[in-house]
Parts: C-alpha cells; structure tokens; sequence
C-alpha cells in the first residue's frame, strides 16, 4: 500500500493512493458538499457540487472522481468555488420541488403541520415523501444559496409510478445523481434500472418502460435506501417517517438468515434494511419489504381462545395453558407430535423438542422455510398424521388441511394469523413472530446468528419459546425453568443447519419463500400476489354498483388534484356557498365530506376538487369520465352567511382553491368588494386564477416559493391589504388545516373577523357519530351540522389537530398495496391494505 | 501481397480509368448528390448507353463528393478526345443531350459546363481549379473526394494510397509519432489538441490490448464533412486509423458512425473487406508483426456520442454518457485499456501526412495552426457545400469569396461555427483569421467545422433559442448544469422571444452561461451556452429590442406581431387590413385605417421604402404583395374626409421646429391628443424633404400639400420663414413652450473634400434638387457625372436627364449590389439613359477657368470587410482616369444644419458627429427638448422620420400625462370591421404602371401610374392575411 500527501485548504492530508480528492478531504475532515457521491458507490461526478480547484489543473474538477496524487494542491474553499456551487445548487434545485425549503413559513409548518400526504406526490406545501431523510435539504440549509439566479422551478409534470409493489416513484423529486441505478448495478450486475431518455426527459428507469416486476428488479430496496431525495420511497415505510430506532437483527423468513437492520417507529417495525449497500447484504423483497407488512398483518390474532360449548371464546393466558395442559394430559406418546416451523429461533425449536418428547413421549414435526406438511421431516411421521396414528397436536402454524383436521381428536394451535386450523382448534394461542421474537438462528452456513427483539407483538402475542415453556410447565415437565430465549441458548443442543434454498430468493422472485408458518405471505402482504407468488384461494367480493352519480367530467389540470364534475341534480338545486357532500365512492368505501365548489342546478351537476392524499381520495381520483360513484350526500353544513358586509378578503390555498369560488361569487354579487388571494407552493399548482378573478374586485396570488404572485401565503396578502389602510370586514379562508390557523393567527390582532372552513374527521355529516367534533370558543359543536365554518379565533386548533391525526396508523395500513391497481376498475385487494375491506 | 504488387496492380487499373480515348462519365453520388438526384441521372446514364450499345464502352462511376453541394448533381463527362468537362445541375431530362453532344460528338455543351477538369481548355468556362469556389481551397483531407471510384482501392493506391503506411512500417513508431508532431496537426474533432502528442500518452501506456478508435459520430446539424470522407474516399481514413494504430502499438480499430450514414458505413465496409484482401489488415500485416483489425459500430444519433468518454461507452453497449476525466482514454479507455480517438478528418489528414511529409503539411496554415481544415458551408450563401482551406484564411474570405456571399443579396448578419454549441460571429470580425484561438477569442469554436451563414432575416435571439433547444434535448441530463442550464435558457428565451422577456434574463442567462461553461461535466455542457453567450455579446440590441419594444427587428419571432408587414413598418400600419378593405371595395375605411397611424398616406403611397415588402411572407411563394401600390392606390382613390379642427384641451404648448415629415408627423399625433402645436420652418413653405429634395416626377407638389393642409385643418399653426436661431432664439421658445421638438433634417450636402470642388458646375445633390423643386434649376450642360449610389444620386441622375443633359453617369465606389439607393430606383434610372460606373472614385475636379471640365477618378478595389460586412473598397494606385464633364453633383451624404444660435449648448442638447444625441425615447439632454428624423439618425427613409416623429409625440404626451399623474391616453377605437378573404393561389406582383421611359424623361410629370381598380383588386387578393388567427 502506498501512501501520498496532499495539500488541501493548507492541511496536509496522509492517504492511500487510489483514493479520491473528496474521499481524502474527508479523511481529514474537510467538508466538501456533494448529492451523488456515496462512499458505496462508485464515481460519478453528475451533480458537480464537489468542484475545487487542483493548482495546475485546468478548470473545476470535480473531487469526487479526481484520484488524488502525491503533491496535490487543493483548494475547497475559494469565494469563486462558493458562488458557483451556489449557482450550481440553485440549478439542482430548480428541477426539484422545493418551496419546502425557500417557504417563509417553513419552521411553523414543521412544528404544526399533519402527517404529510400519503399520495406519493410531493404537491402541497413542499410536503415531500422524504422530508425527514432529504439530502438536498440538509446540503442546502448548510449551504445558504443565495439565489442569485432567481430561477423558477421547472416541474416535470411527471406521472407518479404508483402500480410496482412496494415502492413509489415520483421523479418529479429526481435530481438525477444515479445513485438508484449505480447501486443496482452495484449489487445485481446487471442494473433492472438505468437513466433513460436525453436531456430534459432523462430519467431512472427501466429498459423499454417495463414494469419493476417484470424488469429484473428483484426489490432489494437499496435504490430505495439510497436515494438522498423523496423521489424514490418505502409507500408504507416512509409515512412513519424517520424511525425511533433501527436493530440490527437476522432475518428468518429463509435458511439464508440475512442480517437486516429493522427500522422502528413507535415500537412497530416499519420496515427492514440492508445492513451495508453491497452485494452481500442485499435483501430479497420478503426481507426488505414484506416483513414488516407481515409483522403489522390487521389480522393478528391478539388473544388466547378456548372452544366452549363449540365456540372459540376469548380468556387470559393462565386459563388457556391450563386448558391446554387439561385437553393433552391424556395424550403422552405416540398419538402426540409437535408441528414447528423451521423459522421458529432455536430456542423454540428447542423448548418444543423437549416438551414433545421429554414431557409428552411424542414427537417432533419440523416443517422447513416456506413450506407446508407435505414437505415436513420426519417423512414417516407426518404420514401417520395423515394417517390419524397421532391424534392430539400442537401445531405453530397452519399446517393441516381439512382432512388431517378431522382425524385430530386434541388440537393446540399456536400462530400469529387466524387459519382454518381455528375451526377445529381447542385452544389457540396468539403468537409473537419475527422482530417481536428474541433469539439465535441458524442459518445454512451453520453460522449461528442473533435474533433481536425490537417491537411490541400485538394484543397478548407471545413468543413460541415461551408459550412452549409454559405448556411444558403446565404438563409437569421439569427444568422448564428460564425465565428468557438467552437463558435457554447455551442449552441448546447441536442442530443441524437448515438446507440452503437451491435458488436465493435474494436473486430472484421466484425463488421467494411463499409461505411463513404455513400461512401464504401473499395472503397478508397483497403486493406479492402482483408478483406472482401464491395466495389461499377465496371468493371473489362483487364490487360492482350498477346505480350511483354519474361523473361527467374529469381531469388533473395540476398534478394531483383532480376536478370531478358529478350528475346530482337534487344536490345541485339545493346547493349554497360553503357546503359540502360526502361521497363514497363505492358501496364498501369510507365516507368522505369534500366542498362543492361549483354546481348548476339548470344542468344538474356538481363540481369537486379532490387532492388525492389517501386511500379514500386514491379512490376518487382513480375515477373515469362515465364511472359512477355509489353515494353523494348532500348538501350538507351550514352555508356561509351571504350578505352585504362591505370589504370581504378572500384566501384559498391548494384545494381550497376551488372552495372559495362559489363563496366569492355570492359575495360579490351580494354587493360586496371582494379580494380574492390564491395560494399555491409554486407557480404550477395555481388552478382557476381567472374564473376567481372574474368575480373579484381585486386579485392576488401568493406562491411560497415566489414562483408566481407574492412569495408567501395568504397571510402575507392580508396583512399587505391591512397596511396600505384597505378596511376590511370580514376574511374566509380555506385550505388545509395548517394554513387556516395560520392565517387566523395573524389576523387576530386586526380583529378582522376570519372565516375558516374546518375539515376534521367526518363519517355521517349529519351530526350523528360525533366524529367531526371540534371545540369553538370553549363550546362542543360539530362541523357536519354547525359548519364547516367558524371563526378562526374561537377554534381550538390544537385540538382539532390531535383528532385530526387520531387514525394515522390506519390511514397508513389501508393504502393499496398491491401493484394490480392501475388507477381505474376500483380497488380488487384482498389482504392487510384496508380494514374496512375485512370483516372485523 | 506487397506494396509494390499493389501499387503495380493499381497502376494498371487507373490507367485503365484515366486512358485517353475512351470516354468515361463520372457521377457525384456521394448523399449530397443523391439528395440532388444523382441516382435517376445515373439510371438514365445507363439506360441511355445501353440503348445505344455502348455500356461496354463507356465506363460509368459513382463518386464522392466534390464540394460543390450547391450544383448537384454533377457529372463529369470525358470525351474520346480526353476533355474532361463538368458539369452542374445535370437533370434526368437533360442526360440524352449530354451524351448526344459531348460524348457522341466530341463538343461539350457548354451552356451547362460548370468547369473543365485537368488538362484541357474551354471558351467560356473555367478550368476546376478557377472555380471561385474552389480557388481559395486547399484540397488535402478532400484529396481524392469525386476523383476517385471509392470502392475502388485500386484508384486509392494509384493517386498514393498506403504509401504513407508503407513509410509508417519502415519507421520506429516513436518516429512515427514525432512526425505526426512536426507536422502541426491538430485534432479536427473540434477540440484542436496536438495529435502527436495524443498518440504519445495512448503510446506510453502500457498494455496487451490497445485502441483506435476513429469518431465519425457527426452529429452537428449543418456539418457534413466526415460523411463526405467517408463517402468519397474511405480508405484515407482507414490508412489513417493503421498508422495511429502502429505508433501507438494498438491492436483493434473501430469506427463509430453514425447510423443515418448508412452509405458510409456501406463504404467503409467495402474499404475493409479490400484492406484484409491485401494483407494490410489482420495478423502481421505485410509481414511487419503489427497486428491490427477494425471494426465498425453504429452509433444511434444521439449528439453527446461525439464526446470521446460517451463513444467509448456507446462502444460498450452502455448508454452515450460522458464520465469525468481522469483518467484518460489514453490511460484507461475502452473496456478499460489505452485508448486513442481520432476524428475522421484528422485520420484522413494523418495518411496524406504520412505520405507528402511533415514539413508538406506545416507549410499550410499558421504557426499555431498548422495544415487545413474542412468546413461545410450552409446558411443563407449562394454556394453551400463541402471547402478545405488553410488555417488563418480569413473568415470574410471563406463567406464572400469561396462562398459567393449571402443568397439574394441581403445583408449578412453573422456566421455560427462549430455546430449548436459554437458562437454567432458578427460583421465586425469577419476578417478574423480562422484558427482554433482566434475562433475561441471571438467566443466561438472551430468544432467539427459548420459554418452557418446567417443573414438579416434571422432573429439572433431566435437563432439562439434554436441552438438551445437542440442542446436541451441532446443533453445527456447526467450533470446539473448542462441539463438544468439548457432547460432555463431554451425556456428564458422562449419567453422573450414570445414577448415575455424581462431586461434581467439578460443577466440571468449571463450567469446561467458561466456556470454552465464552468461546472459542466463534458464538452457539450461546456459549450452548450455559447450560442447564447455570443449573441448577448455581439447582438444585445435585438434583445433588448424584443424585451423593451416587443419588436423582432428581423420580423421572425411571429407571437410578437400578427403580420410580419406591420411588424417591419416603423409606424405599424396596419397593412393587412386597408388591403382587405381594398378587396371589400370599402376604400373610405381604408383610408381611415391609414391616416390612424399616419399622416402622410399619399407620400408614402409614393416614395416609402415599404420595408413592408422586404418582409411580405408571400414573397415565400412568388412575389411580395405591392403594398406601397396598393396604399397608393387608396389615397387615390378614396374621398379625403375634410380634417376637423380639434379643440385644444390641454394646457401644456408645444414647439415643434422643421416642417418636414417629422416634425408634421410629431405635430399631428400631439395635436390629436388636444395639445397646442406651433410648427416654426425656415422654408418659405412646409414639406422639408419631401417638398425640396424629392423630385416632381416621383412625388407631385399638390398631393404633399394635400396632406399638410388636412395637418394645417385640425389646427396645427404652421409658421413658415423663421429660421430659428436667426430670426427666433431657442432660448425664447423655451420661455414660450412646454416642450421643443427638434426635427430640422439633415440639409446640407457633405463635400466631397477634393482639389476643385468650388469650381462652377459642382452642386451638392440636396442644393441642386431644392433649385430643380424650386423651379429655379441651373444649367447643367451636355455631360454630368453625379458621385454616389444612394436615392439622392439616383434623383440628381435622373433630374439632370430630365433638364436634358444628354450623357449622365453615375459613379460609385463600391458595386451595384451595395448600393444604398432602392433598386426600382436604380432600374428606373437606368431605362431613362443613366449609365453607371462602378468601383470608381472621384480624385480631383478638372476646371478652367473656374468651371468645371471634367472629373479625374481612380479604380477602386475591394478589400477587408467593413463593419457593415461590406468589402471595404480601396484606390488602386496609378488607375487614375479622367472623364469629361460639364456639371458635377455630389451625392455621398447629407448632414444637419445645426445652426440654430448659442442658446442650444446652454439648453444642454448634445451633438455627436453633428447629430443630436437622444435617449431611446427622443428625449435630448434637456428635459423638455426632444429630436428626432433625419437629425438624429442621418439621412433615412420618409417613413423612418415619420416614426421618429410620431415616438416622440407618444413620449412627450406619456412623460406629461406621467409628470400630471394622469392615465396614458388611448386612441377611440374607430370600429372598422376587417373582413376576411382567402388569399389567391401562385400569381406573380400585378406590374405597377410607368409613364414609358422616352416619354417620361421629357419632363417632371409623375412617372408611377397609379393601379386601376381592377389591378388593384387583384394585387390586394394575393395577401396571405398572416393576421388572421382564425374565428
């Protein structure tokens, strides 16, 4: 190994040769600013913020691909280095979304602002998918650009790739640093994603625009991990947002026992990550993507059950282990066996080694990774179960099928999802898996590997380890005495490795395991069906509504908010300014309240703006001209009081855009002076400018990256009006949630009385659940029935965010999954993606 | 088989190719000329020969490209007498005629004879090498391009081929490479680096496995050089790519072409399969133990792949993306070995090296830049085409002499090198010597060698905005600054060009250029803004004239404007409506839609330089429309509304001073928004210009005073003979009025400043024509020589006939295409007996007795191009000729007689070179004093000093109003509605009529007659109505 010195910013630096300019810098911690250099990966030298100057070098070279040399001069700090960084900066993020960063509002929006959008589109406010791990922020916040070349943002209009498993992608966000394909490249060889396209529609993606699944993407995830911006992400992972805490753990889903890192938000896994970008601790998809789903399944069973009188009845542990010690008593020998699964840790697997066979003088199934019974050793016994030769079971998984069922006189399960086995059980015991387990595996090297706890199971789940100990206990075993999994692994006997599988599910989707404890992964993790992996067969739920509301007419005239215009002709007629329809859109839809903000009672329609946030909003957003929606209540709330007040402000931001229209329309005519404000995070999300305009007296528009109009909010506007002495009587403002307390915080002190239209959760909008309560001047009132609109001063904001934020989890757990969904047709899901889609 | 059977073998064939006796016909079937047409000429060729029996006996070859794009197809025919003529633009039709006469019977048709090749002579045609175009040329590169059958090595070796390879294997390689440097050549990719001293790094590099790679991704729209190398002689390349192959120790070759070159890639093809054939490829080529194979890859198109990291990674099969740099290919290349890349024209240039020497080759060109260098030549030039000139040849050389000039005579405007990502070089350099530094200095590169001739009918901004656009979609997008950069330019100057533009994009794409230039990844991104860089540099004007005035000076960038006709006039008449007001019969209307924006509709029915005309669209089809005739036609026609005198309304007085065209015109727009006007003229009666130095014949007297009566009629004082200065101080009208308006002309004839000019008999053109006005002309004797080429000389020309002079002859120093004066002016003059001398200046007036004798000249020459990329003419000593003359008129230049008393300096107006100094608005100095016409800008067109007058009415009502806080005024719409009629189908200009040229030099009577009814309608029914944006 050789050594070199280099001179950089006066500093002596001491490295090997082979290492970069930039890597060198480092070493002596000097700084130097840079997206798509990674220490995993190799150079690249795309985003040139790394540029310094080498004496006798023409030029910026860029630090990240210069091999350093012996005698080096390097300088990284010049003022003319600075500036053009700063210009270069100001490029990058010009073709990047970025009112998140130049927003005058940006430190309260942080503090106050709700979950970010779960749509896969940063289009509001800056929220971006990748807030809290953005790299560009982080640079640019340390870098204070001083935007001297005050260019606007070019957005790309670009689709968001919702329709692959697992992932999003919005390259709308994309700075192009290559750091996705680079580490495809890296890990697969051959990369499933590539820059595509020249110039301006450059982009990462796959050859000939196939889908991931079909590309050779075997959803490692890596491009996911070590993308620096939001335009790749984690769609169920990135809502938590950065986790709590990440675990190094092992992954058991296989015999390959991968080490992961499992990200932990609120003590739930969210997801689980390559411990290192390269080729040897990449993931398979179960292990990066499907696990946590898998973990989080809604359908876990949460608590013990005993049969009683032939119904399975909920009761504490205590009493199920004693039933279940009561029920197997009688059955010590050869009539009883143990059916484990080979993803169980060692200690369970041991633990129910000893009870089969110390305790009971029975025996020991040991079913392997991914597989059924009929792959299960030993060969001889699991045909005596099907043969009805052993007739009481304690099975950890759901490994019989009806017919072996029948011939079982004592059944014990033991499992984290409900399974047919639930039928014939006496007693089910609730399982803790995977992350919420502690213990070691071994995988097929032989190498013996830690299994680390790091979430909560749910309900009263508990390990296998334990629940064995307990069983072993109540059937009189001895020495059943640990008190952990640690306590029990120096006991552990000498096992043998599990076998390889013949093909890494590492290296290919179908060699991915199908089934965990029996169960199809695919059942509980929808995705995967898209990928073609099994699942149990079920009946088809008939999704199909013949009647319902027309939709007339439907577009996206800005990314993703789409304008519905809907037959009702009964809503229409009743209609006034302010009120609001709740919509479902199919028979099995939640209820969403969403303002008219325009309607013609002569035509007999309506019209909607819908930005499209979640699940439900997915749902309506995903509808075509010519589709029918299956209910439209309305109108319902309060109007808005029209009558002469003299100066009436106006401000609607996002898709409240389109709800002051109808408010100002009425105001104006009503003899009002009307001074309308629209409100947008950049130039390109601004819609209906000149319809507002048309029924003002006076218009403005306020962007929060100053692309278009005054930079700033509605607020700014407000208080513009206030000190050049215009007398204002009354001020209406509709937007989200944050912008409407925003504002009335601002207008408080000019006691202008200010008109917010309050949006928290509704189901009935007819004062009926109580779900829409909000607490006005100290008073209990619902917003279904006594508004939507109150004063923004007498609302308790604070609390009408908490409730607003109450089913975030669930929000999470119900957007679609599964990659099958292409935007029309509805939802067809079967699995973990909706609650409301199960019976509960 | 060793070079000497080789040579051997092709000795026999070309003599069999060049034998006396045997007639041959060679065809120009590179693309150019198949573009042309070359295919079917050669079916019929054939067709014909064998009709005749003679296939056998007269050989028919394809072959390269001779240059001369512009005259394909060529064919080149020889007799059995060995007469090798060429010829141009041969068609189809024309084939049996050629073979009837030339090769039947031994005379060549001369009419379609371009030149005569080799030995030989011709009446009347010039020999290959006379050719203008060809004169200037170095052909080296081009060697053997339409000499030669390419697919033919034989004819390759026979005119030298592979003996340079065969010098190259009895040298060491390190001799090779000192050789490549002592011939100065230079990488003709574009980037200029020293090609000796790149082989020396790949041959430094150590390796198993070494490249050669030769780029022959020409992906610059305009630049077609490579392909012709490629085309015309593939073997020059392939020599090239084994000698580089040799000294560098290299083991594998590889072209990189482009597909859509699909006969290069034919041709090479063939080329190889010969090479391999001869032993000059493969294992120990001609026993020497080099080892070298070739191979061709096909690129896709895409722009970047010429950048050299982003063709090795196309080779790869990666996508065409540039890496950073180190390390070099030299060091680590293709599939990571040493790696050389030459271009196609270098490779070319190596063999010829090779073959004549070092020392040869570094005879040619500078002592920076050795050798020559191809350019392809297109644009607006007469001859566009394939040249190869020396290094340091001037530019202005390349355009106007190789070139021919700018097609149809219109000015130059700049000349693009280097592709999308070169620079716009104006008229100011156009005597640059052409080499890499200077290129660079001017803020251009040389590139791969496009030339793009760019004349006043382009937009620079639009030039730009189209370079930016093919940048910004041939961006890799790999680095933040090319991708992001060309986006933001392209968009910024969509934005101005469609209206808007904001000053401060000026800066903005000035920053946006330097960190593009500076932080880019590759060349592309690097260069990508020079398009724009060099048009802010050297055209800022048009900038500025779309952002502040929303106008396109060059009538292209169509949102600024609905018709590009009212757009070129200064005073936006609104030319498709009173045309369509023509056709609707409703001559009243049109008469109104005149006089919104003009006072003087009858004169300039008349003597207007319509630059209207000069931007008609339909001119794109057959003729422009007669727009003057057509306005003419209305003034005529149309009844003349009594002018209702207009109430003073507001209390602000305004002095105007000059009753010529501007100042009337600043007068009437003031005295239409109610201000009070008096007008003061020196003159005993107003007109200015029009009345005393626009001669009878062109503008009749009572139809001027016509329209200054209507001026007079709403209320405009007019006072005649006070001379301001003499008679009433500046000083004085200050106290009196609100605000001056200075628009005394420019009336004073300038001297020719030689030996004899006070002698009798010599007049200043404005002096005499204001006598031939007044009624009072002098006489002018037998003989008059007039001096100059502008309207003026025209006038004094064509007035002398008129007072019976019998021989009058104009003398000019440059040629007639330079002429200042309008063209039917000059045509005019020329029917009525004017002759003209051109490229003569006068020396020295000849007297007797204080009268003039006769005029002493000298010929001129033309020299360096002038600012105005005009050839700068010069006196060729000892030409001194001497002419006989009874009157001499001068007409080289007007000037203003600023004579107006000392109270002018104190005012604070300001004179430069004798003209007023005004801001953009009119406004001098002085806060309240204003100028405009002819003072301000030197003698112009009518309508120029009728637009100067009309600004500055606008500007003295705005700045008012702006000063009063008061609203701007706008003009009650009149509520003409303009119908709409479609256009006529192709039809030529309906002739304006003319008074028969004997008739008309008999006196002043006017000489234009004006359109019938009838005539008039058909001419206005060719209007295209660019306008009309539909319901």
């Amino acid at each position: 190994m050789t050594e070199i010195t280099l001179t950089i910013d006066g500093r002596s630096v001491t490295v090997e040769k082979g290492k970069t300019v930039l890597e060198a810098a480092r070493s002596a911690g000097i700084e130097i600013p840079t997206i798509c250099a990674h220490e995993d990966l190799p150079h690249y030298g795309s985003c040139r913020m790394c540029i310094v100057n080498i004496e006798g070098v023409r030029g910026y070279p860029t630090s990240c691909t210069t091999p350093a040399e012996d005698g080096m001069v390097v300088r990284t700090q010049t003022e003319e280095l600075r500036s053009l960084r700063a210009r270069i900066l100001e490029l990058m993020l010009s073709g990047h979304p970025n009112s998140c960063l130049v927003c005058d509002h940006r430190e309260d929006c942080e503090r106050l602002r709700p979950k970010p959008t779960k749509s896969g589109r940063a289009t509001r406010c800056g929220v971006c998918s990748n807030r809290d791990e953005c790299e560009i922020r982080g640079m640019t916040f340390q870098l204070e650009p001083e935007y001297e070349l005050e260019l606007a943002t070019i957005y790309k209009e670009r689709a968001v790739e919702k329709y692959d498993p697992f992932m999003d992608r919005d390259y709308n966000l994309c700075v192009l640093c290559g750091r996705c394909w680079r580490i495809c490249e890296k890990i697969h060889g051959k990369p499933a994603i590539f820059i595509i396209n020249r110039g301006k529609n450059a982009r990462p993606g796959t050859y000939f625009n196939k889908s991931h699944v079909e590309s050779g993407c075997t959803f490692c995830g890596a491009c996911v991990d070590i993308c620096p911006t939001g335009a790749l992400s984690d769609r169920y992972a990135r809502w938590y947002g950065f986790p709590d805490e990440e675990v190094k753990s092992t992954c058991v889903l296989c015999a390959e026992g991968c080490p992961i890192w499992t990200q932990v938000s609120e003590f739930k896994t969210v997801a689980n990550r390559m411990t290192g970008f390269n080729r040897e601790k990449r993931l398979c998809a179960m292990g990066r993507f499907a696990y946590a789903q898998l973990v989080n399944s809604p359908d876990r069973l949460l608590r013990p059950l005993v049969r009683e009188n032939g119904e399975l009845i909920s009761v504490d542990w205590d009493e199920a282990i004693k039933r279940a010690a009561e029920l197997l008593t009688g059955c010590r020998g050869d009539g009883f066996a143990v059916i484990v699964s080979a993803s169980e840790t060692r200690e369970t697997r041991f633990l129910y080694k000893r009870l089969a066979r110390e305790v009971m003088k029975g025996h020991m199934i040991n079913v392997p990774f991914g597989g059924c019974l009929d792959d299960a050793e030993p060969r001889e016994l699991v045909a005596d179960l099907k043969s009805g030769k052993i007739k009481s079971v304690i099975c950890a998984g759901n490994y019989l099928d009806p017919e072996t069922i029948s011939l079982i006189e004592a059944l014990v399960v033991v499992d984290f999802l409900p399974s047919p086995l639930l039928e014939a059980a006496h007693v089910a015991l609730p399982a803790a898996v995977l992350s919420e387990v502690e213990g070691t595996f071994k995988d097929h090297l032989g190498e013996i590997k830690a299994v680390i706890k790091s979430s909560v199971a749910p309900g009263q789940a508990r390990g296998g380890w334990r629940v064995a100990r307990d069983l072993a206990r109540a059937l009189g075993g001895k020495g059943f005495d640990d008190e952990s999994p640690r306590a029990v692994t120096p006991d552990v006997e000498k096992d043998r490795p599990p076998k390889a599988p013949k093909v890494s599910p590492r290296d290919g989707l179908d060699a991915l395991p199908v089934r965990f404890r029996g169960h199809y992964i695919a059942d509980a993790v929808c995705a995967l069906e898209s990928m073609g992996l099994p699942t149990a067969p079920r009946t088809k739920a008939d999704q199909a509504s013949a009647g319902g509301f027309l939709v007339v007419e439907k577009e996206e005239p800005i990314p993703n908010f789409h304008f519905l215009k809907i037959e009702a002709p009964a809503v229409a007629s009743y209609a006034k300014p302010g009120q609001f329809v709740i919509v479902m859109t199919r028979e099995t839809s939640e209820r969403v309240p969403f303002t008219l903000v325009d309607w013609d009672a002569g035509e007999g329609t309506i019209t909607l703006v819908v930005e499209e946030v979640g699940r439900s909003s997915r749902e309506v957003a995903a509808l075509k001209k010519g589709d029918r929606i299956a209910h439209v209540t309305g109108p319902l709330g309060l109007p808005f009081p029209i009558e002469k007040k003299g100066t009436v402000a106006l401000g609607g931001g996002c898709y409240g855009i389109g709800a002051i229209y109808p408010i100002a329309k009425a105001l104006k005519e009503a003899g009002n002076k009307v001074i309308t404000t629209l409100e947008a995070s950049s130039h390109y999300l601004l819609y209906w400018a000149d319809k507002i305009a048309a029924v003002s007296d006076e218009f403005h528009v306020a962007t929060k990256d100053g692309s278009e109009g005054r930079k700033g909010g509605v607020q700014e506007v407000f208080m513009d009006l206030i000190e050049r002495g215009e007398k204002i009587d009354a001020f209406v403002a509709i937007g989200c949630t944050f912008m409407m307390r925003m504002v009335s915080e601002k207008t408080r002190d000019s006691g202008v009385p200010t008109y917010v239209a309050l949006n928290p959760i509704m189901v009935d909008g007819t004062g009926m659940c109580g779900a829409c309560r909000v607490s006005i001047a100290g008073d209990t009132k619902f917003a279904c029935v006594d508004g939507p609109i109150f004063n923004g001063h007498d609302v308790d904001w604070d609390e009408l965010f908490s409730r607003r934020g109450a089913y975030g989890v669930v929000e999470i757990e119900a957007l679609p999954q599964d990659a099958k969904i292409k935007g029309e047709g509805g939802h067809k899901c079967h699995g973990s993606c909706s609650r409301d889609d199960h019976q509960r | 088989m060793s070079f000497t059977r080789m040579k051997e073998k092709a000795r026999l064939e070309w003599d069999d190719f060049s034998s006396e006796g045997r007639p041959r016909v060679l065809i120009g079937s590179a693309t150019c000329g198949r573009a042309a047409g070359a295919l079917e000429v050669l079916e019929v060729f054939r067709d014909e020969f064998r009709k005749r029996g003679m296939s056998d006996e007269v050989k028919i070859y394809e072959v390269g490209c001779l240059g001369l794009c512009y005259a394909e197809p060529l064919v080149e025919i020889k007799d059995a007498k060995g007469l090798r003529v060429l010829y141009r633009g041969v068609m189809p039709r024309t084939v049996p005629k050629l073979i009837e006469k030339h090769v039947l019977n031994g005379e060549p048709h001369e009419r379609r004879a371009m030149a005569v090749m080799g030995e030989g002579q011709l009446k009347d045609v010039p020999s290959f090498a006379d050719l203008p175009m060809i004169q200037n040329q170095v052909r080296i590169v081009l060697r053997n391009c339409g000499n030669i059958d390419p697919t033919n090595v034989d004819h390759y070796v026979a005119r030298g081929g592979y003996s340079g390879f065969e010098r190259c294997l009895a040298m060491s390689p390190e001799e090779v490479i000192e050789e490549m440097k002592a011939s100065g050549l230079r990488g003709r990719g574009g980037a200029g680096f020293p090609t000796g001293l790149k082989w020396s790094f790949a041959r430094k590099t150590k390796s198993d496995d070494k490249y050669v790679v030769c780029n022959a991704d020409e992906g610059d729209p305009g630049a077609f050089m490579d392909r012709s190398v490629l085309e015309g002689d593939p073997h020059a390349v392939l020599e090239g790519m084994l000698i580089a192959g040799y000294a560098i120790g290299a083991n594998h070759g590889y072209v990189y072409c482009r597909a859509e070159y699909p006969l290069a890639i034919e041709r090479l093809k063939i080329a190889i399969s010969q090479m391999k054939e001869m032993g000059v490829l493969g294992e120990n080529v001609m026993g020497s133990g080099f080892c070298f194979d070739v191979k061709i890859k096909m690129g896709a198109g895409a722009f970047v792949c010429g950048e050299e990291t982003s063709l090795m990674a196309s080779i790869e099969g990666q996508r065409g993306m540039p890496r950073s740099k180190p390390p070099f290919p030299a060091v680590s290349g293709l599939f990571g070995k040493p790696t050389n890349i030459n271009n196609v024209e270098t490779l070319a240039a190596v063999s010829a090296i090779m073959e004549k020497g070092a020392q040869w080759y570094a005879g040619y060109g500078t002592e920076k830049s050795r050798g020559t260098k191809t350019f392809a030549l297109a644009g607006k030039i007469n001859r566009t085409g394939l040249i190869e000139v020396p290094l340091g040849i001037p530019l202005s050389t390349i355009i106007f002499d190789v070139g021919g000039g700018i097609l149809h005579n219109k000015k130059f405007k700049a000349v693009q090198t280097g592709g999308p990502s070169g620079g716009c070089i104006p008229p100011e350099h156009l005597n640059l010597p052409v080499d890499y530094e200077n290129l660079a200095e001017v803020g251009s590169i040389m590139g791969s060698g496009g030339m793009i001739v760019i004349d006043e009918d382009s937009c620079m901004v639009d030039v730009a905005k189209y370079f930016l656009g093919f940048t910004e979609d041939e961006s890799c997008g790999k680095c933040v600054p090319c991708r992001m950069g060309t986006q933001h330019l392209r968009r910024i100057l969509t934005d101005i060009t469609e209206g808007r533009g904001h000053i401060k994009m000026l800066d903005q794409m000035q920053l946006i250029g330097d960190t593009m230039k500076k932080g880019s990844l590759c060349g592309l991104g690097q260069t990508a803004a020079n398009p724009v860089l060099s048009t802010l540099r050297y055209f800022k004007n048009e900038y500025e004239a779309h952002i502040y005035d929303h106008k396109c000076p060059a009538t292209v960038c169509a949102e600024l404007f609905l018709s590009p006709c009212q757009h070129a006039c200064p005073i936006e008449m609104d030319v498709p409506a009173y045309i369509a007001l023509v056709r609707a019969g409703r001559l009243e209307d049109a008469y109104r839609v005149l006089k919104r924006t003009n006072p003087f509709p009858s004169v300039c029915g008349r003597v207007c330089g319509h630059y209207c005309q000069k931007k008609c669209r339909r001119a794109q089809t057959d003729e422009p429309v007669a727009i003057r005739a057509l306005k003419r036609f209305i003034t005529d026609n149309a009844p003349h509304p009594r002018a209702e005198k207009i109430p003073v309304t507001r209390k602000e007085r305004i002095a105007v001073i000059g009753a010529g065209p501007s100042g009337l015109t600043c007068a009437y727009e003031l005295r239409r928004r109610g201000y009070e006007v008096v007008v003061f003229e020196a003159s005993p009666k107003p007109g200015g210009m029009l009345r005393w130095a626009i001669p009878d014949y062109r503008l009749p007297p009572e139809i001027l005073e016509k329209e200054i009566q209507e001026i007079v009629d709403m209320g405009v004082e007019i006072r005649t003979g006070i001379k301001v200065g003499d008679v009433e101080s500046l000083e004085a009208l200050d106290r009196r009025f609100d605000h001056i308006y200075l628009a005394v002309g420019a009336q004073k004839s300038v001297p020719l400043m030689i030996p004899g000019e006070d002698a009798g008999g010599v007049y200043g053109a404005i002096e005499f024509l204001k006598t031939v006005n007044a009624g009072t002309p002098p006489p002018v004797g037998r003989k008059v020589a007039v001096v100059g080429g502008g309207n003026s000389a025209i006038d004094s020309a064509r007035s002398a006939v008129r007072l019976g002079a019998e021989d009058v002859t104009l003398y000019y120093r440059r040629e007639e295409k330079e002429m200042p004066a309008l063209q039917e002016e000059i045509d005019a003059a020329r029917e009525e007996g004017v002759k003209f001398e051109f490229l003569s200046s006068p020396t020295r007036i000849i007297e007797a007795g204080g009268k003039v004798k006769g005029l002493e000249l000298v010929r001129m020459k033309l020299g360096e191009v002038d600012g105005s990329a005009r050839k700068r003419p010069f006196p060729v000593g000892g030409s001194e000729f001497t002419i006989e003359a009874d009157s001499i008129i001068s007409a080289i230049g007007q000037e203003a007689d600023l004579e107006f008393g000392p109270g002018r300096r104190r005012m604070g107006v300001e004179f430069v070179s004798n003209r007023i100094k005004v801001d953009k608005k009119g406004r001098s100095q002085s806060t309240k004093v204003w100028a405009g016409g002819d003072v301000v800008t030197g003698p112009a067109m009518v309508i120029d000093a009728i637009q100067g007058g009309r600004d500055a009415a606008m500007a003295i009502d705005e700045s008012i109003r702006d000063q009063n806080g008061e609203e701007l005024w706008r003009e009650t719409p009149d509520g003409i509605e303009i119908p709409y009629f479609e256009a006529a189908g192709e039809m030529e200009m309906v002739r304006i009529p003319m008074a028969p040229a004997k008739e008309r030099v008999k006196d002043f009577r006017e000489v234009e007659k004006g359109y019938s009814k009838e005539e008039a309608m058909l001419e206005a029914s060719r209007c295209l109505r660019c306008d009309f944006r539909g319901e």
